[in-house]
Formats: structure tokens, sequence, C-alpha cells
């Protein structure tokens, strides 16, 4: 704990609140030896989590991407059909 | 032009996914490309090598609408829809949507907001699912359909799309 504590300017009840809330979510697990309680990063579910991110990205991005090209030409549209309206009075 | 560096992808809440994201374009025609089914046709295409057979859109408030899409490859079908509860035209829209064979329990309420800076439109979608889990499941599923859609196929398929008339 004083280890894991050491590089942040954090008391150390502060830092053990931190890292029961991570434990909760499953990103750290904690083992026990006579003295202390060395915790262990829990890589998979992080890795889940920001793979899920990267896939959710790409497909919104290659939507809009398509949304891009249709707003343009949306636009273009619009003012060809200005230039070819007929003028009034 | 394309406004890629706008775009973010974020979990506000347990329960939310938002997605944000500025268009180059008048808010009228961003709204426009979110509403008309012959325009969200052309970009709401799920992933490569899926197309959108069928988009209905009943824009009023107690309205629903359904999209409607199909693996080329498979014929396997997806289809989302739901109710309007609120419009605003060009500015707002919050509509409730769920899966036909929805994954994950229960509706989920999206709120899609249009702010227009100069000609730049800033397009803000929150999804609200009805439970942490219901969004977890939902975002699990999210990424395997995310997964199929490479970037190499959707280089291939931009340059079909521009240019091309209605």
């Amino acid at each position: 704990m004083s280890e894991l504590a050491e590089p942040f300017s954090m008391s150390q009840p502060a830092v053990s609140r931190h890292l029961k809330v991570l434990e909760r979510a499953g990103l750290i697990s904690s083992g026990s030896d006579a003295q202390r309680r060395p915790r262990k990063l829990e890589a998979r579910p992080l890795a889940e989590a920001t793979e899920w991110l990267e896939a959710y990205r790409k497909y919104w991005e290659a939507s809009f991407a398509r949304l891009d090209s249709l707003l343009s030409e949306l636009k273009a549209t619009e003012k060809k059909r200005k230039r070819v309206a007929p003028k009034k009075r | 032009m394309l406004f890629p560096d706008s775009f973010k992808v974020s979990t506000p809440s347990d329960r939310e996914i938002r997605v944000i994201r500025d268009f180059d374009a008048r808010r009228r025609l961003v709204f426009d490309a979110f509403t008309k089914p012959e325009l969200v046709r052309r970009w709401l295409l799920g992933p490569p090598g899926w197309t959108m057979p069928s988009c209905e859109i009943d824009l009023r408030v107690g309205g629903a609408y359904r999209y409607v899409w199909r693996s080329e490859q498979d014929g396997s079908q997806m289809a989302l829809g739901g109710v309007f509860r609120e419009i605003t035209p060009v500015e707002r829209l919050v509509a409730t949507e769920k899966f036909d064979d929805a994954w994950y329990p229960g509706e989920a309420l999206d709120t899609t907001v249009f702010v227009e800076t100069g000609a730049i439109t800033r397009t803000t979608i929150t999804i609200l699912y009805e439970s942490q889990e219901a969004r977890d499941t939902a975002r699990r599923s999210g990424m395997e359909y995310g997964m199929a859609a490479g970037y190499e196929r959707l280089e291939k398929l931009l340059p079909t799309l521009t240019g091309e008339p209605t």
C-alpha cells in the first residue's frame, strides 16, 4: 500500500479507497503474503473496454464519413438549384 | 471537407454513451440527413457488406421510425425502431430505440442535439440505456458489429458514394 501510494500526493486512506473501487470493478486483484497485499493489474477487462470503444468509434466514423460526403453533395445541389432558379422581377 | 478531429465517443454516466461530431454544413441539412428516409439510407448503412433496404420515419411526436439492415453475404436481417418523444425542428430529437431481437433488456432513449456555429453543425447523440447492464451488453455486441467495419472496406466504399446522384 505505501509503495502504491508513494508516487501520488494523496493520503494512504485515499489511495486505499481508490484501490477498493478498482478492485470492485474487477480491474485489479489483491494477493496476500505474510506482510503485504500486492495488487495485480487485471488487464483483460481494461483491454476489452478499450477494444469495444475503438470498434464503436470505427463504426460511427465510417457512418459519419458517408454523411460528410452526403452533406457536401446536398450543399452542391442547393447551390446549383439557386443558380438555375429563374430570377423573379 | 472532413471533420474527423471533432469526433468523440464517451460514457458520461453508467447508463449512457455519447457520440459527438462536427459537420461542415448548416444544421438544416444535417437535420434532414438524420430525419428524411431517402437521406438516412445513404449513410446509416451498418457495417460494410450490409445495406438498408427499408427506412421509415414518421417525424412527429408519437410517430414511429423503423430501420432494417440486411447482410448481402448471408441475407440475415437486423431491425431497429422506436417512437419520437420530442421534436424541435433542426435543433433536437428525442426518440426511443429498440432492436427487434434485442440482446439487451429494455428500450434505450436517444437524444440528438444539433448546434450550429457559423456554417458548422455540432451533433451530439446521447443514448441512455435502462441500466448499466443493458448499456454494457449493447456495447459488447457493438464491438463485434464494429469489428466487421474495417477501414479498408470503408475506403473502397467512399468513392462510390461521393457525387453519385440520388
